[in-house]
């Protein structure tokens, strides 16, 4: 574990927090791996009454669960890739990607996407996806307990040799909605797509590693804010 | 694959430490047809004995086994069946290997992917045959 530790830049010390939290996205990684095989086999099983048909559910979005925190911390271990000019993405395809990943869990998941495709940018489309989805759980997770399913809007504009993005939502603004990557910031919203509540650390480990800049406010009409630049692409 | 007008099964063999997911990972990649457990190993001994022995298209790999480390282990794998494809089933990421190691593995999927889809991507492996090989 001593490269990965060594990659989390700053956790690097010898049994320092890199390094617990690789061994606990792995714990977590075989626990959700686990689960899902026992729920094929409740699957597979004949003559199941209600009950435990739905409790084999329940077993499901468990796993779910607790897939969304082991990929967390992963995904928080490993954001510090350095940047790859060679590398082109489109942030309206990363959008899509990441939107798709999460419709395809068990849990409730209805958003309203408006895309207005931004410029391409220089950033692994793996490491693209990871931010949007961090970023479109942050609003499903607000707007948990709320009648109506959240709007985003995702724009961008190339600024000298960035791409300024922004992705704006009308789900329930939480306190403080200018300090949401600062450091030590509370997660937004509540329920499982929370996961292990590391999103906005993630967000801001992706963004930084590139050289950008995330940050959160409100914006006229009260929707929330998230805007955060990456390196244009150079092709 | 086909072959005299039935189907080849891909034949797999299954590494981890872990007896409980041996068992569960054996059982899911079973219920895909297109796929054949042909064995499994719980240590870096035993898998590279069962991937000579046992002559898999696939060995789905977990990388923290006890008895060698991640790059050795994946290294011996590949020597012990060079004609076999490397399925990495992990919770560590692969850029935590080594170029020599990287390179021989075809595909990581993450431990938490839903064992349904790892059968897919395996099924997917054992397809992508080479017959050069």
């Amino acid at each position: 574990l001593s490269r990965l530790a060594a990659a989390t830049d700053g956790w690097s010390e010898p049994g320092g927090t890199g390094a617990s939290m690789a061994v606990l996205a792995h714990q977590l990684g075989e626990t959700a791996a686990i689960l899902d095989g026992y729920r094929h086999v409740l699957a597979d099983a004949q003559g199941l009454d209600a009950d435990a048909q739905h409790a084999a559910r329940m077993i499901g979005l468990a796993t779910d669960r607790v897939r969304r925190c082991a990929d967390d911390l992963m995904h928080l271990t490993t954001a510090v890739r350095p940047p790859d000019e060679a590398v082109r993405s489109q942030p309206a395809k990363a959008l899509a990607r990441a939107y798709e990943a999460m419709r395809s869990d068990g849990d409730r998941c209805e958003l309203v996407v408006e895309v207005e495709p931004p410029p391409a940018v220089s950033v692994e489309e793996r490491e693209l996806e990871r931010l949007f989805l961090h970023l479109l759980r942050a609003v499903v997770a607000a707007a948990w307990d709320a009648e109506r399913a959240p709007g985003v809007r995702l724009q961008g504009a190339r600024v000298g040799s960035l791409v300024q993005l922004v992705l704006s939502d009308d789900a329930p603004v939480p306190p403080g909605p200018d300090r949401l990557f600062e450091p030590g910031a509370a997660p937004r919203g509540r329920g499982p797509w929370v996961g292990a509540g590391v999103g906005a650390a993630v967000c801001r480990r992706i963004v930084e590693s590139h050289g950008g800049r995330i940050d959160s406010g409100l914006a006229v009409g009260g929707r929330l804010e998230v805007t955060f630049t990456l390196p244009a692409s150079a092709r | 694959m086909i072959a005299d007008g039935a189907m080849r099964r891909t034949r797999v063999l299954v590494c981890d430490d872990s007896p409980e997911l041996r068992e569960l990972v054996s059982g899911a990649l079973a219920r895909n047809p297109a796929l054949e457990v042909v064995a499994t190993a719980g240590d870096a001994a035993g898998v590279a004995r069962a991937a000579a022995d046992s002559r898999p298209d696939v060995v789905v790999l977990d990388l923290l086994m006890p008895g060698a480390p991640p790059d050795v282990l994946v290294l011996a794998v590949a020597a012990s069946a060079p004609r076999s494809r490397i399925a990495v089933f992990s919770g560590r990421a692969t850029e935590t290997l080594g170029a020599a190691a990287r390179a021989a593995v075809a595909a990581h999927v993450d431990k938490t992917t839903p064992l349904d889809v790892l059968a897919r991507r395996v099924a997917e492996l054992g397809e992508r045959d080479d017959p050069s090989l």
